[in-house]
């Protein structure tokens, strides 16, 4: 496996995305994919339905930009495409799970809009 | 809807909204048109089953924004059923109303279910109970996105919790005239309550109109806001029902020099402006009040507001006036003004002549 392209299909095509999987159990596992192998994987776990299995596990597709692996990540959903830029920013969510998904960040921007009040329904 | 209600004269309307999702869609902003479909299923078969076994509400109609004239979507915006956004949305946003069109339900707007009670006046208790009520109703059929921490899951996260917003409408006219409409409201914002005037953005209101809602939708239940809301809109109109008697006994003269300069602009002018026409209405509004002609009620205001602002109106499901231009918006104000023609039937669309 050849660094900086895809670790399912190779060279030529790059890896631009990072797959991150976190069981229940806390385990983390991560795998480098360019575009295509990342929207197959993310279809995979979403199952037919479309919609993803949170009992089991929350997927996490990281955007890899930027020269360094694992730098200038963005988090996104891998059930809505919502991205980490529009939850913080704009205070906008695309579905249930990005509430999971971006839990900590959510957490932030909720007390900065509802004031320290909202740690009662933060609680 | 009557534009009667209690604290009418200075409270135009009071609005409950809810923002409700369901647990496992994703959201009207993020959705494909395969979710918006199933959504609004889901929605629908709820409202129907409701209709069928639900007195409380009363019967229910459903709207397609998409089968309906440009001239009648504006008339669902203009009574604040619908907004501009959804009713463009395109296939699968359906609007939900109750017979008097107070109670109504805007599926796939920004959430999913957007449950909203428009009572006349100063009336916050009545229109929580009442949106709640139907949520109730729905609830029982659909199952929400909600968590035990968080509540309700909004697609802004401005709305989470209880997705429970609570607005009143009030003018303002009487504080702005002695200039003390900015003290006033900043009093008032301190109870965590946010002020915006309702025409123009952020402060820069125009016509003196603003909305009182809360900022805060999590870590307090519905009434707790409620009573807040109230608080605040009471203080409000309690300060202009001050400010407007003495505005009666002590600057009567002034005003009534207003309402000359008004009625000469009025006459004058061959354009006019939703700006300026919003303020010369709402001179006119207070002149009413001191009982100086010529006056606006509280029942006229509430028309003429509308029609100012988007320039189109309806009476019966029917146009009587469709401004599109500030030449028809002078021209309107002239015949209010001077009392000619019956060109000045304006009421809120109430949704009965509506087809489905």
């Amino acid at each position: 496996m050849r660094k900086g392209f895809c670790e399912v299909c190779g060279p030529p095509r790059k890896a631009e995305f990072t797959i991150c999987r976190v069981t229940r159990s806390g385990r983390r596992a991560e795998r480098s994919l360019c575009g295509i192998c990342a929207k197959d994987a993310e279809r995979i776990a979403l199952g037919d339905t479309g919609f993803p299995l949170t009992d089991l596990f929350t997927a996490l597709v990281t955007e890899r930009s930027g020269a360094g692996i694992g730098q200038n990540r963005t988090k996104v959903c891998p059930s809505c495409g919502n991205t980490e830029k529009e939850a913080t920013e704009a205070g906008m969510v695309g579905c249930p799970l990005c509430y999971s998904v971006f839990r900590d960040e959510i957490a932030e921007v909720i007390r900065k809009l509802h004031g320290p009040d909202a740690a009662r329904g933060l609680a | 809807m009557d534009a009667d209600g209690p604290s009418s004269e200075v409270a135009l309307s009071t609005r409950a909204r809810l923002a409700r999702n369901i647990a496992d869609i994703p959201f009207p902003t993020h959705a494909r048109d395969a979710d918006l479909k199933r959504a609004a299923d889901v929605v629908l078969d709820a409202v129907y089953a409701a209709g069928e076994s639900e007195q409380r509400i009363g019967a229910l109609r459903v709207i397609h924004p998409s089968r309906l004239s440009e001239f009648e979507r504006l008339a669902l915006v203009d009574a604040r059923v619908t907004s501009r956004r959804h009713v463009d949305g395109g296939r699968y946003r359906p609007i939900v109303l109750n017979e008097t069109g107070t109670l109504s339900l805007m599926v796939n707007e920004e959430d999913h279910l957007r449950i909203q009670c428009i009572l006349p006046g100063l009336q916050p208790m009545t229109a929580v109970q009442m949106a709640r009520e139907f949520d109730s109703i729905l609830a029982g059929k659909i199952r929400y996105a909600r968590t035990d921490n968080l509540g309700y899951l909004t697609s802004s996260l401005s709305n989470i919790g209880t997705g429970f917003r609570l607005s009143v409408m009030v003018h303002l006219g009487g504080l702005s005239f002695l200039k003390e409409a900015v003290p006033t409201l900043a009093a008032a914002a301190e109870l965590r309550i946010s002020i915006r005037g309702l025409f123009g953005e952020g402060t820069k209101a125009f016509g003196d109109i603003f909305q009182v809602s809360n900022e805060t939708t999590i870590g307090f239940s519905e009434k707790e806001i409620a009573s807040r809301v109230r608080a605040a809109a009471e203080h409000l109109v309690s300060r202009e029902k001050e400010a407007r008697r003495r505005i009666v006994s002590e600057k009567k003269d002034e005003l009534a020099d207003a309402v000359e300069q008004v009625r000469s602009r009025i006459n004058e002018a061959s354009v006019l402006t939703a700006r300026d026409a919003v303020a010369i209405v709402s001179i006119l509004r207070l002149a009413d009040e001191a009982g100086l002609k010529p006056g606006v009620s509280p029942k006229e205001f509430s028309g003429l507001l509308v029609s100012m602002r988007l320039g189109n109106s309806a009476a019966g499901g029917r146009a009587t006036v469709a401004m599109s231009d500030d030449v028809k918006r002078a021209k309107l104000l002239r015949e209010k003004v001077n009392e000619s023609g019956d060109a000045l039937q304006l009421a809120f669309f109430d949704g009965r002549e509506q087809d489905s």
